[in-house]
């Protein structure tokens, strides 16, 4: 009974973890935009993040190691600082938009401003981030987030895409001298998805709850079945979108237009509840990437860290945690659109894809660490793939991100 | 089968990578430079072809919003948004058009002067509804609407979408 009661926790879990502002505004972006011929990269994007959620959970699982642990321990120090620094830029960016995409459905819900409210969700992360145990981090957020699949219920209730949108599937309806945007939101979509903090922040909390080669079901189906629900949710923004904004001329730029088909379908009640959505899978992802930052750093340099130890014993754990919302605070209050910020850091997590995935490849063969658990020559061939797709996104966003004045 | 964490930490950068692995990464960063080489060269060469001019974008992206906004004040009227949402989106859509009007004049591919003229006087009347939308029914939101659609009209035009 247990099991089963921790593999509904699984699923629900991924199910929050999947969406976040970044996935959010580029699904909506991409059917505002470009009607269903985004829907392949979503596609895509949730087989990557499929396997390596499956590969870090297997890893955790077999070796009792937490990701960082083992680049820290595998590669060296100096190695380290590689992946180390990337991660912290990339998600204090993500983490800024992760607030300020709090705030702006906090907006949207109450009327109230989302610059005075940009302090109070930081405030609130910061709390749950500093003393919640691990249980209450992981599923909160999650059961909100559930909301989201009100987006599904939402393109059913619409009567789903009628037959003009339906060929832009297979043949996206780009126009001449929209490719730099089409494909700046193919890196995006892939950046928003496939996000390193993810791998640190499951890897980690699989050592919290001490997983073990009996876990390795419970590991399966929240990877398999949680992320296809999350990316459920995520191509029902996609549908939405293109059955809704693009008959409007919309270009979805700001995260408010994203709920305007919840509106058509289920009035304020809909808006509401993609309101409540954001603010659930925002949350979430804040909460995951404050925490994923923090356990990288704390791994890597060996300190003592553990969610659901007191603060005052693991205290330069609960150090990074401030510093890192200090500096997404500070980022925030720059004014930047959360929206725009979302997209943006999506970009530089794909741009930085590389080095958090490429020491994976090397770790999932060690024998060492895996056993008779290492991947197979599918999850391998699987891996290298997603390794050139993240390259490639890498190489293709910087100079769109520059060619299109930030998409 | 686990690694001993104390010696990592008491010696960084000790393990060295076996030659398998150390072969894996040289094809992959040699795939990885050929991939990135080439596609530098073709966003180089192709750049000015498939992006659009930055003033056919900054139309867009205002008829976008004046569009968006038409439709956020419908749904407040028609029951389907609440007051609260709406004020959240207008601050938003404010946001998203400030200082259009000065931008496009000196962006590349600008329309001609009387076409140029003719937009911002649509841009300043729709600007007077974001900047003071009627969300009651206490003022024309009819009036309001048809401005905005209008002036979201001209700028998707104007555009070439």
């Amino acid at each position: 009974m247990k099991q089963w009661l921790s593999l509904a926790l699984g699923i629900v879990t991924a199910t929050g973890g999947f969406l976040d502002a970044g996935t959010v505004a580029t699904s909506g972006e991409a059917g505002a935009k470009f009607g269903l011929g985004l829907v392949w990269a979503v596609l895509v994007a949730t087989f990557a993040i499929i396997v390596l959620v499956e590969m870090i959970g297997r890893f955790t699982a077999v070796s009792k190691k937490a990701y960082a642990e083992a680049i820290r321990e595998n590669f060296g120090f100096r190695f380290f600082l590689l992946p180390l620094i990337s991660e912290i830029i990339a998600e204090s960016l993500l983490l800024a938009a992760e607030l300020g995409g709090m705030a702006i459905a906090l907006s949207l819900i109450t009327g109230i401003s989302w610059h005075l409210l940009f302090p109070v969700v930081a405030l609130l992360i910061f709390a749950m981030a500093w003393r919640a145990p691990f249980d209450w981090i992981e599923n909160a957020p999650a059961l909100l987030g559930l909301a989201s699949l009100a987006f599904v219920a939402g393109v059913i209730w619409l009567g789903g895409p009628s037959k003009d949108i339906l060929p832009t599937l297979w043949k996206p309806d780009i126009k001449q001298g929209d490719l730099a945007d089409y494909l700046y939101l193919v890196a995006a979509i892939l950046g928003a998805t496939i996000s390193p903090y993810l791998l640190y922040f499951y890897s980690s909390g699989a050592r919290e709850e001490g997983w073990t080669t009996r876990s390795l079901l419970l590991n399966r189906v929240t990877a398999f079945v949680g992320m296809g629900f999350g990316s459920l949710c995520s191509l029902a923004l996609v549908f939405l979108g293109a059955m809704v904004l693009q008959p409007m001329n919309s270009q979805a730029n700001t995260l408010g237009e994203i709920g305007l088909p919840m509106a058509k379908a289920f009035g304020t009640w809909g808006a509401l509840l993609f309101a409540v959505a954001l603010f659930a899978t925002c949350m979430g992802a804040a909460l995951e990437v404050v925490l994923g930052v923090s356990y990288c750093v704390a791994q890597g340099f060996g300190w003592e860290w553990g969610e659901d130890k007191k603060p005052a014993e693991a205290a330069r754990f609960n150090l990074v945690i401030v510093i890192i919302l200090i500096i997404a605070v500070l980022i925030g209050l720059i004014g930047i659109d959360p929206l725009q910020l979302a997209v943006f850091a999506s970009t530089i997590i794909a741009l930085v894809l590389p080095l958090s995935l490429l020491p994976f490849l090397v770790l999932m063969n060690d024998k060492q660490y895996l056993g008779d658990k290492t991947n197979g020559r599918f999850t391998n061939l699987a891996m290298l793939a997603i390794l050139l797709i993240a390259f490639v996104v890498a190489i293709v966003s910087l100079p769109l991100q520059i060619v299109t004045g930030g998409g | 089968m686990e690694k001993s964490y104390q010696e990592a930490i008491k010696l960084p950068g000790d393990k060295k990578m076996n030659s398998k692995d150390c072969g894996t990464s040289s094809f992959l960063k040699a795939r990885a430079l050929s991939v990135s080489f080439l596609l530098c060269l073709l966003l180089i060469a192709s750049g000015c072809q498939f992006t659009q001019s930055a003033f056919a974008k900054t139309a867009g992206n205002v008829g976008a919003t004046f569009s968006v906004a038409a439709t956020t004040i419908q749904y407040v009227h028609q029951g389907k948004l609440s007051v609260a949402y709406a004020h959240s989106s207008f601050e938003n859509y404010q946001r998203q058009l400030q200082g259009a009007d000065s931008q496009m004049p000196n962006e590349a591919g600008v329309p001609d002067k009387q076409t140029l003229t003719h937009l911002l006087d649509l841009y300043r009347t729709a600007m007077q509804a974001i900047n003071n939308p009627c969300l009651n029914s206490t003022c024309d939101w009819r009036s309001q609407v048809a401005q905005l659609s209008q002036a979201s009209k001209a700028f998707v035009e104007a555009s070439g979408s």
